[in-house]
């Protein structure tokens, strides 16, 4: 397997960010944590929701997990806390990262749920795929700036050609001196 | 060799130099004719500049028309210098010396143009220094920019060079000059006194610029055959394109040719100089080459309509019997089926009357098919032409364009004239030289050696 | 809508500025709210909180978070020339989706303001036999990654960028129509007169310009950077109600289409059997299409339109 990476957790930063503003009063609030372990194939995901009042952890609450993508949220997985709060889920590790650092943000989110008000947490997962998944193709001549055979090539060419002619106007010059009236006035 | 009796050589120059600044009735309504058609297409420019190419009929599908089709036409035409000065001076054919400069007066005047239609086709003509500034080299139409400017100097550095001479004469000779004439003379002469040393600096000048220039000559046109073989297009994705438009072009330079040397005949009276044998030896030329320019044409036309490839089809079936069709036949058979016909009879070739007319109907074969290599390839792009508005699909050139494209082609005419009037037609020290060194017959003149025949029309 | 891209807390415009900045590169927990769009709360704003943000050159500041709103960077010229780092833009059509409705042209005329007899992505009706069914096919500009235009450009006006994004700019191009000609896919439109301006401040260089027509210049579909910047669609994907049309970055490995919907790119590429227009010329189109099976159309009553000059 090409990722044989060990475990890779990434950690949760979580509280300042993200809450809802109004608490509604039939609904809960809440906060998820997260933690990611990865295996050969797949990052295994291990959320557990707690409400914020009681510090308890919450059963029944449908979550949602998203990678962020420059135009919209990629669903990867998806699943129901049990008893202790705990959600387990699992996605492929081959999420390509968004930056050239190679991380991505996954995004757990808690929506148009009945018991607890819409809350989202994020995390940042170092992608072990190569970023740009494709090297650059140079653009040749297709490029603003021309390949270096090409400019030599055509300065080579372009430049014989002038310097012939610039040959061709000195033996002009050189036919004036070589005129007898030239050559009495160099002489005097 | 025998030298020229002095007495003949200085009746050849009077005769020769007759033509200098002298006003021919017939010359100066062409000129006032073909400068009111000049000052209509300047109008129809600023027209044009001011309103943009709206004013044209080229719209999204066809973006390139009459412009492109005649800077392929002039640019073509420009090769016949090339043609007359290296080629006929490699195959040592010494029948070329007196045509010479006619060959090199065309060839500037249509480089000229060249350089000047795509100006014409510009969107933005005042950006045309951006080519400098923020020039591609990558671009073939910076490619082309940079060959015609360079063919275009070559081309005057190879008209001047055997002006020398003969400005020297003319310097020596006419006494009776305006003052700023003689002064330019003794300028562009060059303190030339026919010394051994300038002799031959002159040669070798004349030499290497021979053979800088065929290869230059080829670059410009196959560079504008590249800009429409370079693009992915049905009917213009051909590896062909190169060697089309140089023989193409050779052969129209060739029509021309015998076209100019026709009028100069009689209008300059110059039957002695511009004899049978050049029409006959151009009229070979213009045989072969249209009768290899016949095979190419099979060989553009006939390799894809075998397989009739999907998209090539509806560009072929547009010139094989769509609405191009009378236009394509027309330059198969009337532009070359009936010249090679023609011209493959000796009393054909030896008739000025049939070589012209045989190099009209090449010279407007040549012309319309410049036309058809552009215009009916727009037409039938990839993808397909849908909902088009009014005018878009199909293309009709306006007045404008009539008018710009008729002032250039007149443009061309009135600048080889006027390149005709400050300096003999004729190379005259070349001419003298040659006749010394090999006879009147080699090179193609007549008579002149025989004061008697002279008489009649000198000064 | 189930998208997690609309937000209806109001704090839109802080997010979109702040994108601007910042091309999804966040290291923070706080910006992981706040680049997640919207997530952040509106009334979150603490004067001495300080934030790091990406700017457009790739460098992180720290600014105070209450200008997060505030801050707009300078786009420069050499940053529309390179294209927006990081990304290589794609575009996905659905011709199994595609009614044919034309609304994509629509959603596109208009953000660029352009006259309805101009077309930067054209729907065309296709038939590749008389015996296959017709079907819609919308074609905007391929973004080639190997751009028969750009080869042939005399002056760089057209270029392509290190995001994929085949681009104009209208300040220095010179009107040789060259690049229509190298096209084969009739995709450039050139102004013929002048065009109508509308009223408008662009902020970005000639070549990220919203409206790009100029008398005696070259446009095309430019895939909407001004949009991609602020992380957001180009005009015709959130135009189509079909879901037809994805964008999406190749990067990423993910495209996104009206509804908000993303999905993986080499996925939905392998699902659907995907194809490239013209891809046997090796012009190495950005834009894929997936073949028109199980059409949610009629397709019997596409009425096909012959080539135009035959008239």
């Amino acid at each position: 397997m090409r990722y044989n990476n060990k475990y890779i957790v990434a950690f949760l930063s979580l509280l300042l960010a993200i809450t809802s503003v109004v608490a509604q009063d039939e609904k809960i609030n809440g906060t998820i944590s997260l933690q990611i372990n990865s295996n050969d194939s797949m990052n295994v995901i291990t959320a557990t929701v707690i409400n914020n009042a009681t510090k308890q952890p919450v059963k029944d609450i449908e979550v949602t997990f998203y990678v962020q993508r420059t135009f919209g949220l990629m669903k990867v997985a998806n699943g129901t806390s049990d008893t202790t709060g705990t959600i387990t889920a699992e996605f492929p590790i081959a999420i390509q990262g968004s930056n050239v650092k190679g991380y991505y943000t996954l995004l757990a989110k808690v929506e148009e749920n009945e018991k607890m008000n819409d809350t989202t947490f994020s995390s940042n997962i170092k992608s072990p795929l190569r970023f740009p998944p494709d090297k650059p193709i140079p653009p040749s001549i297709a490029g603003s700036h021309a390949p270096w055979w090409l400019a030599i090539t055509f300065t080579l060419v372009v430049g014989i050609v002038w310097l012939l002619f610039v040959y061709v106007l000195y033996l002009v010059y050189r036919i004036k001196k070589a005129s007898s009236k030239s050559k009495l006035l160099s002489n005097n | 060799m025998q030298k020229l009796n002095p007495e003949i050589k200085d009746r050849i120059e009077n005769e020769l130099l007759v033509t200098v600044g002298r006003r021919y009735r017939q010359e100066t309504l062409w000129v006032i004719l073909l400068g009111l058609i000049c000052v209509g297409g300047t109008v129809a420019w600023i027209i044009q500049l001011r309103k943009g190419l709206g004013v044209t009929a080229m719209r999204d599908y066809v973006s390139w028309g009459l412009y492109i089709s005649l800077l392929f036409f002039f640019v073509g035409v420009s090769l016949i210098g090339a043609l007359v000065s290296c080629v006929l001076r490699m195959s040592g054919a010494k029948w070329r010396y007196p045509l010479i400069r006619i060959a090199e007066a065309v060839t500037l005047s249509a480089i000229f143009f060249a350089g000047f239609m795509p100006v014409l086709d510009m969107g933005r003509p005042e950006r045309l220094y951006f080519l400098i500034t923020h020039g591609r080299i990558q671009s073939p139409i910076l490619w082309d920019v940079v060959a015609i400017a360079t063919y275009f100097i070559g081309s005057l550095i190879y008209f001047y060079l055997p002006l020398i001479p003969d400005v020297a004469i003319m310097r020596d000779r006419i006494t009776d000059a305006p003052k700023w004439r003689k002064k330019a003379w003794t300028w562009l002469a060059m303190g030339w006194e026919d010394n051994l040393l300038q002799r031959r600096l002159l040669k070798k000048a004349m030499l290497i610029l021979c053979i800088v220039i065929l290869p230059v000559a080829i670059s410009v046109h196959t560079i504008s055959a590249w800009l429409i073989a370079f693009t992915l297009r049905p009917g213009w994705n051909s590896t062909i394109m190169g060697p089309y438009f140089v023989f193409g072009a050779l052969m129209a330079g060739t029509a021309i040719m015998i076209l100019i040397i026709a009028k100069l005949r009689h209008g300059y009276r110059l039957e002695h100089y511009l004899t049978n044998k050049h029409f006959n030896n151009l009229a070979k030329i213009l045989l072969a080459l249209t009768s290899f320019y016949l095979y190419l044409n099979i060989n553009k036309y006939g390799v894809p309509a075998f397989k009739m490839a999907k998209e090539e089809k509806a560009v072929l079936q547009d010139l094989f019997y769509g609405h191009n069709s009378f236009f394509f036949w027309f330059t198969q058979i009337v532009g070359l089926v009936i010249p090679i016909i023609l011209l493959s009879f000796q009393k054909i070739r030896h008739s000025i009357k049939w070589v012209v007319a045989s190099a009209v109907m090449v010279l407007l074969g040549a012309l319309i098919n410049r036309y058809l290599i552009v215009v009916p390839n727009m037409l039938h792009p990839f993808a397909p032409i849908q909902h088009a508005q009014p005018g878009y699909a199909t293309y009709h050139p306006t007045l404008i364009e009539w008018t710009i494209t008729a002032s250039s082609l007149a443009g061309f005419v009135l600048l080889i004239i006027l390149l005709f009037k400050p300096f003999p037609v004729i190379t005259m020290w070349e001419v003298t030289e040659e006749i010394e060194k090999r006879g009147e017959k080699e090179i193609g003149v007549e008579d002149i050696l025989n004061p008697q025949t002279i008489t009649g029309h000198a000064i | 809508m189930s998208c997690g891209n609309n937000c209806s807390c109001g704090g839109n415009d802080s997010r979109r500025d702040f994108l601007k900045s910042s091309v999804a590169t966040i290291t923070t927990g706080i910006l992981g709210g706040s680049l997640l769009n919207s997530f952040t709360s509106c009334n979150e704003k603490k004067e001495d909180e300080k934030v790091n943000v990406l700017t457009h050159d790739g460098k992180l500041v720290a600014i105070d978070k209450s200008q997060v709103a505030n801050f707009k960077p300078h786009i420069s010229e050499e940053d529309v020339r390179k294209g927006i780092p990081g990304k290589k833009f794609v575009m996905v059509i659905d011709l199994a989706k595609c009614d044919g409705c034309g609304k994509c042209t629509k959603a596109c005329n208009k953000m660029h303001y352009l006259p309805s007899n101009k077309e930067w992505i054209e729907v065309l009706e296709m038939q590749d036999s008389p015996e296959m069914a017709p079907y819609y096919f919308p074609k905007p500009c391929m973004h080639c990654d190997n751009p028969p235009c750009t080869k042939v450009c005399p002056v760089d006006a057209t270029f392509k960028r290190e995001d994929g994004i085949v681009a104009i700019d209208n300040e220095r191009c010179i009107g040789c129509r060259f690049c229509m000609a190298a096209c084969p896919y009739s995709v450039r439109l050139f102004n013929w007169t002048e065009p109508v301006k509308p009223n408008i401040v662009e902020t970005t260089p000639p070549p990220e310009h919203v409206f790009q027509s100029k008398k005696g210049c070259v446009e095309k579909c430019d895939f909407c950077p001004h949009m991609a910047r602020e992380g957001k669609l180009p005009a015709c994907v959130t135009g189509c109600p079909m879901n037809a049309i994805w964008f999406g970055d190749a990067n990423e490995d993910a495209v996104t289409c009206y509804d908000g919907t993303t999905t993986k790119l080499s996925q939905l590429l392998e699902d659907g059997a995907a194809y490239r227009f013209l891809d046997e010329l090796g012009t190495e189109p950005r834009v894929y299409y997936l073949p028109p099976t199980n059409r949610t159309y009629n397709a019997k009553e596409i009425k096909i339109e012959t080539n135009d000059s035959e008239k």
